[in-house]
Order: structure tokens, then C-alpha cells, then sequence
């Protein structure tokens, strides 16, 4: 239980003291503290995984620190001012985490808890064992490419006293989720609507958000699903604020953007392509976001992508030289080199940008590229579905769809309920009748690319998803559910009626 | 007095009056949504108690696997074949519960099926425990549980109706293990 305490304490710290350096304080760093801690965690562990450094939890914490650190001691001045004038509110929201913090950690260990999991849970759990254990021997791409670093890196404070997991993680990253969805309201609509109303909004999708039946399910389900969610709206919601109109720390909430988007590429299989996708209205961005900041998203988000495929690829090719040396057959069939491509494409882009921008036709084909973007994945999909067996693969993906909403009753029925259905109406309506600020793009295009994109996942992954209660698009559904939630209040609030006469 | 009320319904505040409605709606049907299954709680389980012994079958198989035994095509039993070490100083014995779990002694890739019925699989199949002998551990003999490693940590993880399902592979099986095991089924 202590070392429980200590580790989610400190997670929280590291990711407080984080967002103090970048200038992000009071409730918003108390807020996406664990969110931000966690990612932090994530990133760095998935370096010291890579490279030959000890997957020490120690070591991984430690370094979270090393950034505010270097910043309080460059601005030592400035930083004296900050104590002065700020500490106050500083230890306040940094107290009133660190105890609900101990409170949560305390009531799951005294009481126990409902936890819930399958054999998907138990690989991760089986992996972190082996991340810990520093067991390169053992490495084995499938781990690497279905299981992924996100849930087994966070687990790993667990392994130093036996522990398999750490119980409170989901429970404070949910909460962390729902603050942070309320922090994110507050931000964007408190200059267009009254005080009152921003409460209003902000209750209105914290509450949305925590009455979602499937939300409280992922609270205590050990997977990486709730990990992408929170990490999905953090993407989205910088990425938004960076594209608005209002100069404000740009700066921080690139960093964050970037930070999240490195660390869900490493959570999920299917996250390099969301990601990818998340980021295109970032870069179609007309002159809210620099060519620089456009440069540098392109650059981490290949960066990532090629360094952890080609970490893959490496540990196939070490093992097929060991079974060939051994006379064995290995089949060095990988997808993986097309990752480590697409990554190094990426990079390439981001360093020749200037210059593509020099280009009109492609300037043309980058402010144009969400509805380019948009159209070519449908036709895809259509073209895979006509000339690429199996045909019915969209025919087959509709009913899943229709199943995980409409259907009720079978045996293995949908466990969303309506909840799903209405959230998606409401999206409907906005989409419908309000007419959005520019910069709610970036939250509105990842919405409505992600069947899109899941369908292609699943063409990807051999055919179509699992019909019915606990089939993986199901599960993934919850991965943009807060940033569903973020969007129907944003654009409530920002937004105007589309057919009011000025 | 009422103008001032109809004024109140602006497009904004219809809109937020609709996301409350959804959060009742969500209230509402979370009783009813979590009877009929769907956050079963009813299906959770305390931890540890229950995952212990399901959680050492599990990893204390792959985790001693080497590298090695991923490259290679293990159908058989090698000498570089890994021990399968039940954790804690605990026996082999100790930790399969007769009463709870069962050990499967079967040709996995037979099983394939199980993924689209387990419901099935259990009506047909008699739960009796099968129980390695508990001197295995003396045996200093080895089992290689089935080497493909997707299917086996599938298969081993495995679990409904609060059994553990734990296969091995008979045909990985020393002669000397599987004689003993066939006398025990005897």
C-alpha cells in the first residue's frame, strides 16, 4: 500500500510540477496532473525499454523531474517571485490531490475492490512483470506489437513488492479525466458564456462523462482503453487550444500535445493510426498554428512511430539470426517495416515542410487535407470492401455497430445502453444546427474519422471486429467518448446557432 | 412573465437542457444496464483471492520462457524447454485447487473451436479436477505447455464460469508424466 501511495503520489507530483514549469497552475495542473505524470511515465520508460538503460521505476520517475528542474534553475529570479506570490495556491491543489490520492489508495487496499478483467489483463500484467525484470531475453515482438508499453510501463511500480498491478491507477486516471474534460470546458467557453454557465457547462460534461455506464466500467477494468481516452482528449483539447485564436501559453500546450501524442502512439495498436489521423486538422491549420509547430508534430509523431517499430523489427531480426544459427525455420514476416517506413516518411515531411509549403499544389492539397483526408478513407473503405475479400467486411462492421448500440437483449448484447446512442445524437445536432469556431476541427475530425479508421484497423487485422460484450471495438469505443463529451459542451458554448439572422 | 420564460429557451439552453436529459437517461438505465450484465460486477473478482492461482498459472509459464523458445518451432519437448515454476515455494499441488479449477489434458490446437462456444464446451464437458500429481516438482522433469505463443497465452487464460482452464499439450508431455497422469485419471 505505501509504495502504492508513494508512486501515485509521485506520478502526480511529476506531472504537477511538469505543468507549473510549462505555466499551467492551480486547478488545471491539479487536474491533468496523473494524466500528464502518467504520460510522462510512459515516454520515459518506453526510452529506458529501448535503450539500454535499467527499467528501474525509479530511474523513470526521477527523470520526470529533470525538465522543472533545469527551468527553476535557469529562471531563479523569476522563481522567487513564483514562491512568493504563488505558493499558496501551488501546495493548496497539490494537497487536496495528494490526499484524495492517499484516501483512494487506502479504501482499495483496507476494503478491496471489484476488479475487473480477461485474459488480455493478464498479459499486461504478465508483460510489465517482464519489463521489470529487465528479461531482453525474453522480449518477443508479439508483446510489443498487440500488447504494447502504455499499461504494462505504469504497472511497473507494482512489480518492486510482488504487487501485479497498481489498483488505484485506472480509479485517479478516471478522475484525472473527468477534472481535466472540466478544466478544458472552463478554458474554452468561459469567454463566450457567463460565470454561471460555465459552471453549468463544466458540470453538465463531468457528469455526462461519469454517467456513462462503460466509463464507470473502464474505472476498474485492467486495460488500455481508458489510458487512450484520456490521452486522446489531451491531444485533441491542446491541439485545439494551440489553434485558437487566444495567445495564451501556446507554447505548454503544444509541449502537452506532443508529450500525450508520444505516448499513446506506444499504448494501443491501433493508436499510430488515430494519432495520425488526429493531428492531420493540426497540420491543414491556416495561420493559427506555425509551420514550425506543424514541423515539429510531424517529426515527434514519425520520430515515435519509426523508433518503436524499429525496436520491433529488431528484436524479430535478433531472433530469426538465433533460429537460423540453430537450424530452426523463423518466418520474418513483419508488418512492422511498413511502420518504421510510414514513420520515416513522416519525419522526412516534417523536415521538408517549408519547403512542400513552397509548392502550390501541395500548399492546396494541406489546407484541403480533413476533407480529402475524409473522403479517401470512405472510398478506401469502399473500394477494400467491393474488390478485397471478404466483401462483407463493411456490411459485417454495421451490424457490429448497429449490435453495440441498438441490440439489447441477446446474449451478447451491447453494454453501452443508450448512453452511446444519445451521445452520438447530440453530436448529430451540433454537427447539424451550430455553427463552430475553427479550432473545434480538431475535435470534430477525429470523431468523425474513427469508424472510418476502426474499420480500416480491422480490414488490417484480418477481416472485422468481435460482435457483442467485450470485442475490441467495443471496448475501444470509450477512447473518444470524453472527447465526444468535450466537443458536444465546446461547441454549446462557443458555438452559434447556424440559422440565426446577425 | 411568460415572454420572459420563453426567452429563457435559447438554442444554447435547449442544448444544455439535452445533455442533462442524457445524464438522467444515463442514470436511470445504470441499475438496469449493470442487472442485465453489462458492467457486471456480478462477474468481478476481489483481488487477490481469486487471481492468485489463476495469475501463477498464467505467468509463471511464459516468463521463464526464453527467447529462444519463441524462435524456435517448440512442438517438442527440448532441453532448452523451460521449467514452469509455481511461485512462492509453492508446489505444484498447492496451487491447482481441486475443488475450484481443472486441468484440461488435451491437444490444444483441437480446441480452436472454444473461442466461438466456451458455453458449450463446459455443458459437454464433465468438470472433474484432473490434478497433476503434486511429487512433480520432485520429478525435476519439465513441461513445455504449447509453444505458440499467441494461442497459449490464450488458451492458458482461458477462464469462464469461475474455472481455471489450464491446457497442456499431452503430446509435450515425457512419457514418464503422461503414464502417471492416466493413472491418475484411472
Amino acid at each position: 500500500m505505501i509504495v502504492e501511495m508513494l508512486f501515485m503520489i509521485l506520478i502526480f507530483i511529476g506531472g504537477y510540477v511538469f505543468l507549473y514549469s510549462l505555466g499551467i497552475k492551480g486547478f488545471a495542473a491539479m487536474a491533468m496532473g496523473i494524466v500528464v505524470g502518467l504520460a510522462l511515465q510512459i515516454v520515459v520508460g518506453t526510452l529506458q525499454i529501448i535503450s539500454p538503460i535499467p527499467n528501474n521505476p525509479y530511474i523513470t520517475i526521477s527523470v520526470f523531474y529533470v525538465y522543472p528542474i533545469i527551468k527553476a534553475i535557469l529562471i531563479r529570479k523569476k522563481l522567487k517571485i513564483v514562491i512568493r506570490d504563488e505558493i499558496k495556491s501551488f501546495c493548496f491543489y497539490a494537497v487536496m490531490m495528494i490526499t484524495f490520492i492517499i484516501i483512494v489508495v487506502f479504501l482499495l487496499f483496507e476494503f478491496g475492490v471489484w476488479v475487473k478483467w480477461h485474459s488480455d489483463s493478464l498479459q499486461y500484467i504478465f508483460f510489465s512483470k517482464m519489463l521489470y525484470a529487465d528479461a531482453v531475453e525474453s522480449y518477443h515482438s508479439w508483446w510489443f506489437i498487440y500488447r504494447m508499453l502504455g499499461v504494462p510501463i505504469i504497472f511497473i511500480p507494482a512489480q518492486i513488492t510482488g504487487e501485479y498491478y497498481l489498483r488505484s491507477v485506472f480509479m485517479l486516471l478516471g478522475t484525472s479525466t473527468v477534472l481535466s474534460l472540466m478544466w478544458f470546458i472552463k478554458y474554452s467557453v468561459s469567454d463566450f458564456v457567463s460565470k454561471k454557465k460555465t459552471i453549468l457547462l463544466m458540470l453538465a460534461g463531468g457528469l455526462l462523462l461519469i454517467t456513462v455506464n462503460r466509463f464507470v466500467f473502464h474505472l476498474f477494468y485492467i486495460n488500455g482503453h481508458l489510458l487512450v481516452a484520456a490521452l486522446a482528449l489531451m491531444i485533441a483539447a491542446c491541439g485545439s487550444i494551440v489553434m485558437s485564436r487566444k495567445n495564451e501559453n501556446k507554447n505548454a500546450y503544444f509541449i502537452l500535445m506532443a508529450l500525450c501524442l508520444s505516448a499513446m502512439i506506444v499504448t494501443r495498436p491501433e493508436s499510430f493510426l488515430i494519432v495520425a489521423f488526429m493531428i492531420i486538422p493540426f497540420i491543414a491549420a491556416k495561420d493559427t498554428v506555425t509551420i514550425n509547430q506543424k514541423k515539429l508534430i510531424l517529426i515527434i509523431y514519425g520520430a515515435t512511430v519509426a523508433m518503436y517499430y524499429g525496436y520491433i523489427l529488431y528484436l524479430d531480426y535478433r531472433d530469426y539470426l538465433l533460429a537460423a544459427s540453430r537450424g530452426y525455420n523463423f518466418n520474418l514476416e513483419t508488418p512492422t517495416l511498413y511502420h518504421v517506413l510510414i514513420g520515416l516518411t513522416v519525419v522526412v515531411i516534417g523536415i521538408v515542410l517549408k519547403w512542400l509549403y513552397k509548392i502550390k499544389i501541395v500548399a492546396y492539397i494541406i489546407r484541403y487535407m480533413i476533407y480529402i483526408t475524409e473522403a479517401a478513407l470512405w472510398i478506401v473503405l469502399y473500394y477494400i470492401d467491393e474488390k478485397v475479400p471478404p466483401r462483407w467486411m463493411i456490411h459485417r462492421s454495421m451490424t457490429l455497430v448497429e449490435t453495440i448500440i441498438f441490440q439489447r437483449e441477446s446474449q451478447w448484447q451491447s453494454s453501452w445502453g443508450f448512453s452511446l446512442l444519445l451521445i452520438i445524437v447530440l453530436i448529430i445536432i451540433i454537427l447539424l444546427f451550430i455553427k463552430r469556431k475553427s479550432e473545434s476541427t480538431m475535435l470534430r475530425f477525429s470523431l468523425t474519422t474513427f469508424l472510418p479508421i476502426s474499420l480500416l484497423g480491422a480490414f488490417m487485422a484480418g477481416g472485422y471486429f468481435r460482435e457483442g460484450y467485450g470485442g475490441s471495438f467495443e471496448r475501444m469505443l470509450i477512447q473518444i467518448v470524453p472527447l465526444a463529451i468535450y466537443f458536444v459542451i465546446h461547441s454549446i458554448g462557443t458555438g452559434k446557432f447556424r440559422f440565426m439572422k446577425q | 412573465m411568460l415572454k420572459k420564460f420563453i426567452s429563457l429557451f435559447t438554442v444554447q439552453n435547449v442544448l444544455i437542457i439535452l445533455v442533462f436529459a442524457v445524464v438522467l437517461i444515463n442514470v436511470l438505465e445504470f441499475q438496469e444496464m449493470d442487472n442485465r450484465a453489462p458492467l457486471r460486477f456480478k462477474a468481478f473478482y476481489r483481488y487477490p483471492s481469486d487471481m492468485d492461482i489463476y495469475e501463477i498459472a498464467f505467468w509463471e509459464v511464459p516468463v521463464h520462457r526464453s527467447r529462444h523458445e519463441y524462435a524456435y518451432d517448440l512442438g517438442k519437448v527440448s532441453d532448452n524447454a523451460n521449467l514452469i515454476t509455481p511461485p512462492h515455494g509453492l508446489h505444484l499441488g498447492e496451487w491447482i485447487n481441486p475443488f475450484r479449477y481443472f486441468v484440461f489434458l488435451g491437444n490444444i490446437k483441437s480446441f480452436e473451436w472454444l473461442e466461438y462456444d466456451p458455453h458449450s464446451f463446459l455443458d459437454d464437458f464433465d468438470p472433474t479436477p484432473y490434478i497433476i500429481p503434486p511429487t512433480y516438482e520432485d520429478s525435476r522433469h519439465r513441461i513445455a505447455l504449447n509453444s505458440e505463443h499467441t494461442q497459449a497465452t490464450e488458451f492458458i487464460t482461458l477462464w469462464w464460469h469461475g474455472y481455471i482452464v489450464i491446457f497442456i499439450d499431452t503430446s509435450l508431455l515425457p512419457d514418464y508424466m503422461y503414464e502417471r497422469i492416466e493413472m491418475l485419471r484411472r
